[in-house]
């Protein structure tokens, strides 16, 4: 007999299957991205419902099927929906933009509790708070240090030229390196992103403070649109896809 | 055995259908196959003429008659209805929703299908929907009143909430269906969201 497990879980998409089926994508606590096949979802008045829509957070229980990389979805009881998620588009627009990165980083069925408790806190903190450009570059920066592409931003990745020895540098971003590259070192490679020496020291500091810390000062716009156009290819890297949600980020969201 | 080609091929194109699998595609097979041959006919040309004579409204986009009625364009039964009240529009997700609504038989007004909604997840903006016809509706004509029907989904929301913001600007009342307990419904079985839902939408007796 097949065993039914049990795991809170983070509703990360789903879509319609069928008739009335949903095939739903989850981020447990206890087993990792989990994709799975809901029957009868859209007409369900007790096993499913109002517990599969995005940024849900529910007890699902479910079992693996011995075939097929989809588990069977037996019910899905909802703990707390986020509500405040849903009103305004600033909010649905940050939330959808988490959710997704989220998704695109981790791969099913690695089991990753710290990255579960990050995209809960960082679902609850948007549904608390206004976010801001400071939430979203640290929840980015945390969420690849979580998942093992933290990048490195101390010294140059290629040649280890130390970026506190050269305080003024101009220094260029490497998705492929996952890292800094000092000038000459930029030069070898095709696609790096500038980066400006103000902007290497505030993604350093969000690197290491928690996201709740106050910002010390606002940035130049300039060293923001640096900022996000670095954070966002270096995600967009390692998902080998284009961020679905991130036009949405600049059309509707504060940033 | 194997079925006869040309029950083969029938019951091929049935369980293309949704909801229809082998076993009832090959059922409804039978049915037609021991069935009168005039509704056999009769199905077999409503099925022809489906998509020949069917198409979209060119003013709320909902399902319509392709054939002019007297030289008019073909607009759909519920916009050509001048008895129905020309100032308030219901806005639904697709021609679908707008039938549900129309058999409700509560509103009495115009209808606008946006054929889908707003969804960050799967990179659908508003441009990829009839809003912009929408808009160009309330701009050039006497609507006083949308009201949004969109489903109670976070896509369904993005949407509503979208679309108070590009209308309310306009001049135009946005007001949006309420969500709460079902008729015939028990408190003790309703879901924690639609309860508190109820409650919030609460209102005096």
């Amino acid at each position: 007999m097949r065993a039914c497990l049990a795991t809170p879980a983070i509703v990360l998409r789903a879509k319609p299957y069928g008739e009335s089926d949903r095939i739903v994508s989850f981020l447990t606590e206890m087993h990792g991205k989990i994709t799975g096949i809901a029957k009868g979802a859209k007409r369900s008045r007790k096993r499913f419902v109002n517990s599969l829509e995005p940024f849900s957070l529910v007890n699902l229980r479910f079992y693996e099927r011995p075939q097929g990389d989809l588990v069977f979805i037996l019910s899905s009881d909802l703990l707390f929906s986020f509500p405040k998620l849903v009103t305004s588009l600033d909010r649905i627009s940050f939330a959808s933009y988490l959710v997704e990165i989220t998704d695109g980083l981790v791969g099913e069925g690695q089991e990753d509790r710290l990255v579960f408790q990050h995209l809960k806190n960082g679902l609850r903190y948007l549904n608390e708070t206004d976010a801001s450009l400071r939430f979203l570059t640290s929840f980015e920066l945390k969420l690849l240090n979580l998942v093992g592409y933290q990048p490195v931003l101390d010294r140059c990745k290629r040649c280890a030229k130390d970026r506190r020895d050269h305080p003024s540098s101009r220094w260029h971003f490497s998705p492929r390196d996952g890292g800094i590259l000092c000038e000459p070192c930029s030069r070898l490679r095709k696609e790096t992103l500038p980066l400006g020496a103000a902007a290497v020291e505030v993604l350093t500091d969000l690197q290491a403070k928690d996201s709740s810390t106050p910002a010390r000062r606002s940035l130049p716009s300039s060293v923001v649109s640096e900022i996000r156009s670095v954070v966002m290819r270096f995600i967009q890297y390692h998902m080998e896809r284009e961020i679905k949600s991130a036009p949405f980020l600049y059309r509707f969201a504060s940033i | 055995m194997t079925y006869p080609a040309p029950l083969a091929r029938l019951i091929q194109e049935l369980s293309k259908l949704p909801g229809i699998g082998e076993k009832s595609a090959a059922r409804l097979a039978f049915h037609l196959l021991k069935g009168n041959l005039d509704d056999v006919a009769s199905l077999a040309d409503s099925i022809g003429k489906l998509r020949e004579q069917i198409g979209l409204c060119p003013q709320c986009f909902g399902f319509s008659e392709l054939v002019a009625q007297n030289g008019d364009p073909p607009l759909c039964s519920v916009c050509r209805n001048l008895q129905r009240e020309q100032d308030k529009i219901c806005v639904v997700e697709e021609p679908g929703d707008l039938i549900a609504v129309e058999k409700s038989q509560e509103f009495k007004g115009l209808y606008h299908v946006l054929h889908g909604t707003i969804s960050p997840l799967d990179g659908i903006g508003p441009d990829a929907l009839r809003i912009k016809e929408l808009l160009e509706r309330l701009r050039h004509g006497s609507i006083r009143e949308v009201i949004v029907a969109t489903n109670p989904t976070m896509d369904g929301e993005a949407t509503a909430l979208y679309l108070s913001k590009v209308i309310k600007p306009l001049g135009v009342v946005v007001t949006r269906i309420a969500r709460g307990m079902p008729m015939g419904g028990d408190l003790e079985y309703i879901d924690v969201v639609t309860l508190g839902k109820a409650l919030e939408g609460r209102r005096e007796i």
